[in-house]
């Protein structure tokens, strides 16, 4: 019970961070930043649809 | 010559050429040379192997994101900064317990979020002016936050270079407080005295305080340090009481103790901090996903095994003096942990891994202030108002040598130190 509770709370830690960064690749001016932010995002969002 | 060494060349000069030559962020160039790396390997564009690898450090990414968030809402109720006026007001009538204190003060955020950046950018940016008023130079100042940084980043109970190299070797993080702990604490206390010694004559308190953010204890009271005390809690209490608090890991401690932040201090938008911390943490997060990256393609092209089989054909003096060179070298800890941490782990087998391990942390911890990046050095010439950041390299020089010696003296002593410990 604990465990798919936690679970879940961690899905939602990641969509926390994963909105910050996707927020960030838009008001970043920096490409190589921007390219940074977008190879940080891909597992967090492959993470939160449970695809890998 | 060896096809994996023909590989395992060309992927460091193109890393070289991407962070030199193209100014690339570290991660970056860890990609463009995995990818080409994984081409000459015969594996043509290998999307998956480099997606598979940008998991290999995802906790470590979520430990490191939420860890800078709780050390920006920390900061900001101005906890941080009330510890800093304590540690100064107490101790400035013994200047060498002062300098200790601090040393362990700037440690703090890195011990807890094992990023080294994170000391430099926090408790390191609240020393700095208190050091200036105190008439230190300011490249020795520099060099005295980005060493302790180091140490911070390496000391429990978060040490993500031996997280690196656990993942490779399938080694739990258990058992590392007690070797980290005594090696780093021992180098931050000799780097305090050397520094006083060397630089801290006369300490005009007044000079200093005027410099430093007012306290704010008599403001908000105990639960200024709510946030701090809850995450020690957390972090302390599974291994103490497990019956009674359960490990919930450590990216939600952190969250937990960001918002206990709320109402403990000075008011603060935690939407905004969450996105500054993210930023600031951005050139550690990059490098983890390429180090996972290039670890990947190396694994995949025969290169990592390569390494392994090489490093134990080596006679015990060279590989000592090669790993002392060789992991700084990789101008990361991250990096170096992975590409030659985790080989190494195996060439030492049958000393005690858990303190080779600790060593080459340590070791590896010192990438961090090394050139191509030197990511330490730039943000601690940033915090002193320095242009030269080789500058702050150069002055941490004696100091990079002794960690150095004291990492291959561990791996060189790991059975005694294991049975002292």
């Amino acid at each position: 019970m604990m465990i798919t509770i936690l679970y879940f709370v961690y899905i939602l830690i990641a969509v926390y961070i994963g909105i910050i960064i996707l927020i960030e690749v838009f008001n970043q001016k920096n490409w190589k930043n921007q390219l940074s932010l977008i190879l940080i995002l891909i597992p967090l969002i492959l993470r939160i649809f449970q695809i890998k | 010559m060896e096809l994996e060494l023909i590989i395992l060349f060309i992927m460091l000069l193109i890393f070289a050429l991407s962070v030199f030559l193209f100014k690339l962020p570290s991660g970056i160039a860890l990609g463009v040379s995995a990818t080409i790396g994984a081409i000459l390997g015969g594996h043509y564009f290998p999307i998956r192997h480099l997606i598979e690898g940008s998991f290999g450090y995802l906790d470590a990414i979520l430990i490191i994101a939420t860890a800078m968030i709780f050390m920006k809402v920390v900061e900001a109720t101005g906890a941080l900064g009330t510890i800093n006026y304590w540690i100064i007001k107490h101790f400035y009538k013994v200047p060498i317990l002062l300098i200790i204190f601090m040393s362990f003060f700037i440690m703090l955020p890195g011990m807890l979020t094992g990023l080294s950046s994170a000391c430099i950018l926090t408790t390191g940016a609240l020393v700095a002016p208190a050091l200036l008023a105190m008439n230190v130079p300011r490249t020795v100042v520099g060099a005295f936050i980005a060493i302790t940084a180091v140490y911070g980043m390496i000391a429990p109970p978060i040490n993500i270079p031996i997280m690196i190299i656990g993942g490779g070797v399938d080694m739990p993080y258990i058992g590392f407080e007690k070797p980290l702990m005594l090696s780093t604490f021992t180098l931050a206390i000799i780097t305090s005295i050397y520094f006083r010694i060397g630089y801290v004559k006369k300490i005009n308190l007044q000079d200093v305080l005027s410099q430093i953010s007012e306290p704010l204890y008599n403001k908000h009271g105990i639960k200024l340090f709510f946030p701090i005390i809850i995450v020690i809690i957390l972090m302390v209490g599974p291994r103490v009481i497990p019956e009674y608090i359960p490990d919930i890991g450590a990216p939600l401690i952190f969250l937990i103790g960001a918002l206990a932040g709320f109402g403990s201090g000075e008011k603060f938008n935690f939407f905004k901090l969450s996105r500054t911390g993210i930023i600031d943490a951005l050139p550690i997060m990059i490098i983890l996903i390429g180090v996972g990256m290039f670890v990947q393609i190396m694994t995949l092209t025969g290169v990592r095994g390569f390494i392994a089989t090489s490093a134990l054909k080596l006679s015990p003096a060279l590989l000592y003096v090669g790993i002392a060179i060789l992991m700084p070298l990789f101008g990361s800890a991250y990096a170096a942990s992975s590409v030659l941490g985790v080989p190494l782990v195996y060439v030492f087998l049958g000393k005690n891994e858990i303190i080779v391990a600790s060593a080459l942390s340590l070791i590896a911890g010192i990438g961090d202030l090394m050139p191509p990046p030197m990511l330490l050095c730039v943000f601690a010439a940033q915090i002193v108002k320095e242009q030269n950041h080789f500058l702050i390299l150069r002055k941490s020089i004696p100091m990079i040598i002794l960690t150095l010696i004291i990492g291959i003296l561990m791996i060189i002593f790991a059975r005694e130190i294991n049975q002292l410990i």
